[in-house]
């Protein structure tokens, strides 16, 4: 018989003894390697969405609301490049004769190339001319049934944005119809998009060209899709597309001006990006800037002239003006009209945004320097850029100008001189004027002359060709390879959240475990005595031992793997609830890496045999005796102090902790503060234990029996008393963090700020054709009596940080608005800001460097950043730029993104679309949604209550509560279990003594008491210790509020964790307590 | 020669309170080949000696030579070693092991490994100790399946499996009737003829005292010869 065998028999033979270990151990691992799991399943479903969103695609050149050629594609495309061109817009789509309706709706018009840049093989079948592809979300969002027609509504896109002054007519939306005839799922590229998240985006496809004519945008795309096999490296790709680029793609043309012997750049835009102005005038200096821009009124002498065109130019530019110009100087026509000569003084009425971003009336006054007559420069049409409404209109009375236009005051005069002159300006005056006075946030000049003298046309065109990038326009080219693995590679890091939430179910069962095994020991205690006295070293027989707990620990191991499985996909349900959104079921795929799986056992393995090591060490190395005997008792230290320090120590120590609120936020302090009073409990008991084994017995009481059972072996009676105290103690604490909210929402200061919608719309809403305040912006029709105050939003570059998304994030979505607003309503609360920062929303219009607001959960578990910490941006034209956090906010519906003041982001940005997001006042109950929604249905918005957004929000954190609970609970059913199992092992380990006692006399009844005194006493000191911890815990929030709620939750806790302990130990004593009398 | 020479022996037990000198310069020998039985009230100290000579516990005084061979400085691995290569126990619980068969609960001393006989040999010498003892046609039982008398005598041929010089028994009989006394009384008798080993056994049977001959009585921390 060699020593394996005698293993393996020892295995057999105390199989049943051995069951609770493998149980046990089945329990860890499972818990671990279910964890883990998690972790891999969410890692490689993120992974697959991020190669689903982005297929082949690694580089992307974005254009947003500038248009470049679609032609740029087919140039790209090389032996190891692939491009696709995409004319993407967003759009509201219906179901023709339907109530069916959806909002935020992305449009791709693709041709068959972008399908080859899938993910999968898929077809590259593109729509029928007429014709849809739709992806799968949104077939299932609106229940598409097959051969229904789709209903698109867009807008079509403005050279400029629509905010700016003189940027043209009011959005005109368009619709487009066609039966949809595939639904595409993610190996066709149904997944595309380009904003980091796990949410599929509602999509439809059409023809490329279908859209551009629709828009109005023939040949053009403002997507360009990459595939480059040149990894890494873009510098090459960048190259080779500012190489492709024409003037065309910068929106950029160059022009002869014969009158003004010079050549003459202007841009789509109207007003020339500050960016693109630097670069003409640095590669030609001796550019002339133009400023053109309407005047509302120009008078003087008690006249008017309505609605004209001024110009603000150098002499250089215009030979006819007086080289130092002071003032301005009028036309023939225009001295005419007001009757007005040199010396007078006129005044310059002029539309203007301010701070809000409002339009407005301005007024300058100048004096004239002069008169020129209206021939050749000065009677120039072509001072006057492409102003859209304007530069096509047969009549002034039909501008369409985009500001608005008090028709009655144009005069037949008026109308005469547009016929004979069109937009020829009737007043000059020196540049420096025109950029003071018209200058906005998209630039200044309306055009760059560069004279004939210096360069050719087509030198200028071939120079400033030269000097542009995509950049500078722009055009900004982004690693979508490289982002999108990031983002997928780092979300969330589940294993770790699981494994936190599961400590202390697999500390309680790893103790259980090594309890178990040590049980094992002891039972065959005698059998090592005789080994060690047959001369069998005792390290040989302790080999033996950790080698069948090893078995039986892989055996456990292996079994906890399998049930893991099934954990895990329990557990990614419980998940998908959350974080799948509408529709998007099936989103965690079950997988797991054979190297966590590994490693992830072996972990656990180690861990447990470390463990069981520990606990079995002093019981195998006992000395060989023929008094086998010798070694079944725990050998107890008796000396206990008068005072337990150890405890007072810890008790100190959490005390301390209360100090450190500053650092570790209140409830962390406090929740630190309450488990060090748990260890201090805990050392209390201990010291309680030992004290009563020292102190001499003053008359014997079943008491006293039962005081000196638990402390006969006090490492048991602390594995049980803690593992009960420990699982009251997290069970309680994190009850107190459920979060209900959304309660309060009528007040300022609470996480609605005081609203009660939350409204975004599919198309951003301008400013109409009024000078309205920023409340009416929105137009809600006869639904605006119903609702109070509105606060728009801009929704800036970013992608959604809340706890909705699992991608991790490093630029959080930005909304702009007018802080002053928020300051003087004092909405929201402000929870802390950075030194040297007011605690109120006006210190974002302030600082070096643009400030933000963010809620603290976002800052500290998506961005993992400190408060003063700077993110970085890309600017319109790509050039990064600081983002500073300065304070952080409370709980509010901002939640996932960066709030910044409106003016200050539109330095930034200022080709931002107009407002998507709409806070409004109200009451959020009844038909106010449904008014809203129907008011607003042009505008594709989805309207929602602040309310149900702070709840959704809460639902995330709730349901990480939940899972905590599920878990806790869980690890005190086992602590409670290990009180039955210890229980039944007291009373079949002390049959003896009962015997003795039975023989004694001692009535029966007497030592069923004994009993009972042992199991209340663990579950009194367990409960006492765990619940005094948590309350100390969970102080700040029952001082917070809701306290009743609280209380009755924590009382039901606790009644149901006493009754569990009482059914355990019930349990363990009913079965052995027959066994165990039977004399 | 002489198997056991113990000169001045002394063993105290300490505990956290009291010191108690259970053996106190203590003396014995006794030859190759003799048997000897050891009597005394209980508590006198009988276990402890034994546990002294069967290198289980460290005297805190004086020496003990086995087989010419000084064992009180051993170190615990050459304490086992020795125990494992010259000596033989027998208990009065038999402490056999409830998962093994009556034939591997003989040849547990093999698994201290680096046993010079190979399996078979280990195994044809259990048999025959087996047969010895009277339990041939047993040889596949587990220990529950036995008698009280049968265990120990299966306890007696473990005790011979590494042929002993020193057989070292503690109360063998203490939970026997008399009738298992006479036949455990005869098998050792039998076997310290046949086997030429010595043996020491304590005991409180005065028939088995009897029937060994030489009797020491332990008192007061020392042997005294029991004259009969
Ligand atoms: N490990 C020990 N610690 C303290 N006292 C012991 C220990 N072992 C034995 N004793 C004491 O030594 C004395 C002798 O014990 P023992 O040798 O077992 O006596 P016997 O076997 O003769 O009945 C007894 O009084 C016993 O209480
Ligand atoms: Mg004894």
């Amino acid at each position: 018989m060699s020593g394996v065998s005698f293993m393996l028999r020892g295995l057999w033979f105390f199989r049943r003894s051995y069951l609770g270990v493998l149980a046990g151990a089945a329990l860890g691992a499972m818990v671990l390697l279910g964890a883990l799991m998690a972790g891999d399943s969410v890692k490689s479903s993120l992974q697959k969405v991020a190669a689903a969103r982005l297929g082949k695609v690694n580089a992307v050149l974005a254009g947003g609301d500038r248009f470049f050629r679609a032609g740029l594609a087919g140039e790209l495309t090389g032996a190891a490049t692939q491009a696709a061109p995409v004319l993407w817009v967003k759009a509201t789509a219906s179901v023709q004769g339907s109530g069916r309706a959806l909002g935020d709706v992305q449009v791709l018009g693709v041709d068959e190339r972008f399908w080859l840049l899938g993910p999968g093989a898929g077809g590259t079948t593109t729509p029928p001319d007429r014709g849809f592809f739709v992806n799968a979300h949104l077939a299932r969002s609106l229940a598409l049934a097959p051969n229904e027609s789709l209903v698109l509504r867009l807008e079509k896109p403005a050279t400029i944005a629509r905010d700016a002054p003189l940027a043209g007519k009011a959005a005109e939306v368009i619709a487009l119809s066609g039966e949809v005839s595939e639904i595409c799922g993610d190996a066709r590229f149904g997944r595309f998009s380009l904003q980091t998240t796990q949410l599929p985006q509602a999509t439809v496809f059409v023809p490329i060209e279908r859209l551009q004519q629709a828009l109005g945008l023939a040949g053009k795309a403002n997507l360009l899709l990459v595939n480059d096999r040149k990894m890494p490296d873009r510098a090459e790709l960048s190259e080779r597309i500012t190489h492709r680029c024409t003037l065309a793609d910068y929106g950029l043309s160059v022009e002869e001006v014969p009158l003004a012997k010079a050549v003459e750049i202007r841009t789509s835009r109207i007003f020339f990006d500050r960016q693109v102005a630097a670069v003409i005038q640095h590669r030609f200096p001796e550019a002339q800037p133009v400023i053109t821009y309407m005047a509302n009124t120009i008078a003087t002498n008690g006249k008017t002239t309505p609605y004209s065109m001024v110009t603000a130019v150098e002499a250089a530019a215009a030979p006819f003006l007086p080289d130092q110009l002071d003032g301005v100087v009028l036309n023939a026509w225009e001295a005419d009209d007001l009757a007005a000569k040199a010396g007078d003084e006129v005044r310059l009425d002029y539309y203007a945004l301010d701070a809000s971003n409002r339009l407005v009336e301005r007024s300058a006054r100048l004096p004239v320097a002069g008169v020129v007559p209206l021939t050749d420069l000065a009677a120039d049409r072509r001072w006057m850029p492409d102003f859209p409404g304007v530069a096509s209109a047969e009549k002034t009375a039909d501008w369409d100008a985009g500001v608005p236009i008090d028709v009655k005051r144009i005069r037949d005069k008026d109308e005469a001189y547009w016929d004979a002159h069109r937009g020829t300006p009737k007043l000059f005056l020196p540049l420096q004027k025109g950029r003071e006075l018209f200058g906005n946030r998209w630039g200044e000049f309306t055009a760059l002359r560069v004279p004939a003298a210096v360069a050719s046309r087509d030198a200028v065109a071939a120079g400033l060709l030269e000097s542009m990038t995509p950049a500078v326009a722009g055009l900004v080219l982004q690693d979508t390879g490289k982002q999108g693995l990031a983002a997928a590679a780092s979300p969330v890091d589940f294993a770790g959240l699981l494994l936190g939430m599961s400590l202390f179910l697999m500390a309680a069962a790893v103790a259980l475990t090594a309890m178990l095994f040590r049980f094992h020991i002891e039972l065959r205690n005698h059998e090592s005595g005789l080994l060690a006295a047959l001369g069998i070293s005792p390290n040989k027989v302790m080999r033996w031992r950790l080698l069948e707990g090893l078995c039986v620990v892989v055996a456990g191991s292996a079994i906890g793997a399998l049930l893991a499985v099934a954990y895990t996909r329990f557990l990614l349900a419980l998940l998908a609830t959350i974080w799948s959104g509408p529709g998007g079921q099936g989103l965690f795929r079950f997988h797991v890496e054979a190297a966590t799986l590994a490693g992830g056992m072996a972990g656990f393995v180690c861990l447990m045999m470390g463990v069981i090591w520990a606990v079995t060490r002093k019981q195998a190395r006992q000395s060989a005796s023929l008094r086998l005997e010798a070694g079944t008792e725990e050998v107890v230290r008796t000396g206990a102090g008068p005072v337990p320090w150890w405890a007072l120590g810890l008790a100190a120590g959490g005390l301390a902790a209360l100090t450190g609120r500053g650092v570790l936020g209140v409830p962390g302090a406090f929740f630190l503060a309450g488990f060090m009073l748990l260890l201090a409990g805990l050392a209390v008991y201990r010291w309680v234990l030992r004290r009563r084994a020292a102190t001499a017995c003053d008359g014997l009481s079943p008491r006293r029996l039962a005081d000196l059972n638990c402390g006969r072996r006090p490492t048991r009676s602390l594995v049980v008393v803690g593992s009960l105290a420990g699982g009251v103690f997290l069970v309680v604490s994190v009850a107190a963090f459920r979060k209900s909210g959304g309660d309060d929402w009528e007040q300022r200061g609470s996480g609605t700020g005081g609203f009660a919608y939350w409204v975004e719309t599919t198309r951003a809403v301008t400013r109409g054709n009024a000078t309205q305040a920023a409340d009416d912006v929105l137009d809600l029709g006869a639904a605006r009596s119903h609702f109070g105050r509105v606060l728009p939003l801009r929704i800036g570059p970013g992608d959604d940080a809340s706890c909705f998304n699992l991608n991790s994030v490093t630029r959080p979505r930005l909304l702009a608005t007018d802080v002053a607003t928020l300051a003087q309503l004092g909405a929201f609360p402000i929870k802390q800001v950075l030194a040297g920062c007011g605690k109120d929303w006006n210190t974002l219009r302030e600082g070096p460097v643009l400030r933000a607001f963010v809620d603290e959960t976002t800052l500290l578990w998506v961005l993992k950043k400190k408060l003063g910490e700077r993110l970085l941006y890309q600017d319109e034209w790509g050039r990064e730029f600081p983002v500073e956090i300065a304070g952080t906010l409370d709980g509010t519906v901002f939640q996932g993104s960066l709030v910044v003041d409106e003016a200050r982001f539109l330095q930034h940005y200022p080709s931002a679309e107009g407002p998507r997001l709409f806070l409004l006042e109200g009451t959020p109950r009844g038909e106010g949604a449904a008014r809203l929604q129907l008011a607003l249905a042009d505008q594709g918005a989805m309207v929602s209550t602040t309310g149900e957004r702070l709840a959704a929000f809460h639902q995330v954190e709730n349901t990480y509560i939940a899972i905590f609970h599920l878990l806790g609970g869980l690890g005190v059913i086992v602590g409670s279990a290990g009180l039955g199992l210890l229980t039944a092992r007291n009373l079949t380990e002390r049959r003896d003594e009962f015997a003795i006692l039975h023989s004694l006399g001692v009535p029966e009844k007497t030592t069923r008491r004994v009993i009972r005194l042992e199991a209340g006493q663990f579950i009194r000191w367990g409960l006492g210790i765990g619940l005094l911890a948590a309350m100390v815990a969970i102080l700040p929030a029952l001082y917070a509020g809701g306290t009743a709620h609280g209380l009755a939750w924590i009382g039901l806790l606790v009644v149901v964790i006493a009754a569990n302990a009482r059914f355990w130990s019930w349990l363990g004593y009913r079965r052995h307590l027959r066994d165990a009398l039977r004399h | 020669m002489a198997m056991i020479e113990v000169a001045g022996l002394t063993k105290i037990h300490e505990t956290q309170t009291e010191a108690l000198r259970v053996l106190d310069g203590l003396a014995l020998e006794v030859a190759a080949g003799e048997a000897v039985a050891i009597v005394g009230p209980s508590g006198s100290g009988k276990t402890t000696l034994l546990n002294l000579l069967g290198a289980l516990d460290q005297p805190s005084g004086g020496t003990i030579r086995i087989a010419e061979r000084n064992i009180s400085g051993l170190t615990t691995a050459e304490a086992a070693r020795f125990r494992n290569r010259s000596l033989g126990f027998i208990f009065q619980h038999h402490h056999l092991l409830p998962q093994l068969s009556v034939l591997e609960n003989v040849q547990v001393p093999r698994l201290a490994g680096d046993w010079e006989e190979t399996p078979a040999e280990t195994e044809a010498r259990a048999r025959d100790l087996l047969h010895k003892v009277g339990l041939d046609h047993r040889l596949q039982h587990l220990p529950w399946q036995l008698s009280g008398g049968e265990r120990l005598r299966v306890g007696v041929a473990r005790a011979l499996l590494n042929r002993p010089c020193l057989v070292l028994a503690d109360e063998p009989t203490g939970l026997l009737d008399a009738a298992a006394t006479e036949r455990v009384a005869e098998l050792l008798l039998q076997l310290n003829r046949e086997e030429g080993v010595t043996m020491v056994v304590v005991t409180h049977n005065a028939t088995l005292a009897r029937r060994i001959g030489r009797t020491l009585e332990l008192t007061q921390g020392k042997l005294k010869e029991v004259v009969r």
